[in-house]
């Protein structure tokens, strides 16, 4: 961690009087926390309890507690600090867009729309109470929150469904091109005595989405390189994800192999962990990578920055 | 006080939202009796006889846990499933008909469409192409026709889904439509309307496509106008 800022940062060198400004303005926040309680817990609870038909929402538990964790990194920056702060008419825009996001999108079942105006609220709260300067500061906080947004069902199988097919295929021809008995009919895989319908095999590309979060954060977090090596290590997210899904589905092909179908489905529970292993690895493999081409360069330009 | 105005300002605006979202909240949905489907559909009409020994068929709903979660949170996916074998009298043509309806249709809880529950039963799904289907002199709809495959089983499947008022083709239809109708303030019900059969090679589709289509002009025909509104909207 390279940003954890000192907590009183407003409070700084002000003794006793100082101090108690610093804890009003903590006391501040209680209304809007206890709004955005009323109006998300609700949302998240149904979200669960639809979740097991809807695995867009798959990710949201992992980078819920990702965003919190980074809330409480930036702490410092959310004290209300005592000067006054210039009235932010499009933060109340915000504000007001996001509550009819909200609405609409509560009284519909409408989830993405429920989750999503959690968005321009941040953005309008931070700019209301905290002004301009603490936005640029906190940018990556909305950013982030977009990915807690579910992913559509309907939109997930029309993704899902083609690129089953491409990781059963790839997975199919790379152990057949090994020497192992496997063979392809469809959408069954047949190795040895075991056969595997792919929708059961690949159904943990679900986690797509949450390894591209955990991706980017991890982007986010490893600051100081040049802008050249930030976007190339963003565009290889994506693929890295896929990589660390075709790993996961060839484990799972192997072990019901070797070991039968049961410990095949046991692997399974194993398998989102070994599969974020597998990713944040090979991010930080390629991370090195770019460090070593790049050479000295480079590295004189970070230290320079 | 140690409340600042603004950030009161921000609270009173959420409970605001919070309220508003209530008062949009759909009201008016369909009454539990209106649609009773094993008593609407005939067992035997036209030339066609209900089959004593039904073919199997693939589930109207993905995979055997969305049953469960469904009742887990007092929901359930459909409220009626019929699933029947017709034969035809005078050439033995065989239709397999299934019909799954939901009295509440929202967003994400809404009836699967056949080709995710074919290819969950690990079916090799191909969309054929769209298709009317002429159910009376001045009446049809459109409908989807796929070509699944499992091992040797060809089974070419004709379908459509009501929702609402309207007939939909696709899940992004589907959406629009239980938003529209949210929105001016009622739950639409749906109903999955599905005939398939089962032909020994890709070349025998065609024939059984237009089987599945007489199989429902003969079906609707004979059918009291609040069945031919429950499965066609019309």
């Amino acid at each position: 961690m390279t940003e954890t800022a000192p907590l009183p940062i407003n409070g700084c060198g002000r003794g006793v009087r100082g101090e108690s400004v610093q804890s009003q303005s903590w006391l501040a926040w209680l209304p809007v926390v206890a709004g955005v309680a009323i109006l998300y817990l609700p949302a998240y609870r149904d979200l669960s309890n639809v979740s097991a038909d809807t695995q867009g929402a798959a990710q949201i538990p992992v980078c819920l507690a990702i965003w919190i964790w980074l809330v409480w990194q930036k702490r410092a920056i959310f004290g209300i600090p005592d000067r006054a702060i210039p009235v932010s008419p499009l933060g109340w825009v915000l504000v007001a867009a996001a509550g009819l996001l909200y609405a609409v999108g509560r009284s519909q079942e409408f989830y993405q729309l429920e989750i999503g105006s959690q968005v321009p609220l941040f953005v309008g709260t931070v700019l209301v109470l905290l002004g301009q300067g603490a936005l640029r500061r906190l940018w990556f906080l909305p950013v982030f929150l977009l990915l807690l947004i579910p992913v559509p069902g309907s939109l997930l199988n029309d993704i899902l469904v083609p690129l089953k097919k491409v990781v059963s295929t790839i997975v199919a021809d790379g152990l057949f091109a090994c020497g192992l008995p496997i063979a392809r009919d469809g959408v069954v895989l047949y190795i040895g005595r075991y056969q595997l319908l792919i929708a059961d095999a690949c159904s943990g590309l679900n986690s797509m989405i949450a390894l591209t979060a955990i991706g980017c954060l991890y982007v986010y977090l490893r600051p100081g390189r040049g802008w050249l090596a930030t976007s190339i290590l963003l565009a290889a997210v994506l693929p890295i994800a896929f990589v660390a899904n075709l790993v996961r589905v060839t484990g799972l092909v192997l072990i019901t192999y070797l070991w039968g179908e049961r410990a095949g489905q046991r692997f399974h529970d194993f398998a989102a962990i070994a599969e974020i292993i597998v990713a944040i690895g090979t991010l930080f493999l390629v991370e090195h990578a770019i460090r070593l081409s790049q050479g000295d360069r480079s590295m004189n330009r970070d230290v320079r920055a | 006080m140690s409340f600042r105005p603004r950030s009161l300002g921000i609270s009173a605006a959420m409970l605001l939202t919070a309220a508003l979202a209530y008062a949009l909240a759909p009201t008016r949905q369909v009454s539990a009796d209106s649609v009773a489907l094993e008593r609407m559909i005939p067992k035997q009409f036209g030339e066609w006889v209900e089959q004593r020994a039904a073919l199997e068929q693939v589930p109207t709903q993905i995979g055997e846990g969305d049953a469960e979660s469904g009742s887990r949170t007092g929901r359930t996916l459909y409220d009626q499933v019929l699933m029947r074998t017709y034969r035809r009298q005078s050439d033995g043509g065989m239709v397999m008909l299934a019909l799954a309806y939901g009295r509440r249709q929202a967003q994400e809880f809404k009836i699967h469409r056949p080709e995710l529950c074919y290819y969950s039963q690990g079916y090799e799904v191909r969309f054929v192409g769209r298709s009317h289907v002429a159910l009376g002199p001045h009446f049809g709809v459109d409908s989807n026709l796929l070509l699944t495959r499992n091992r040797a089983r060809y089974e070419p499947v004709t379908y459509w889904i009501r929702v609402g008022s309207q007939i939909s083709l696709s899940a992004w239809e589907t959406r629009w439509v239980i938003f529209k109708d949210g929105i001016s303030g009622s739950v639409p019900d749906g109903i999955l309307v599905r005939a398939s059969s089962v032909v020994a090679a890709e070349a025998d589709s065609a024939s059984a496509f237009k089987l599945q289509k007489v199989f429902f002009a003969d079906l609707y025909n004979s059918l009291s106008p609040a069945a031919r509104a429950a499965i066609a909207g019309g």
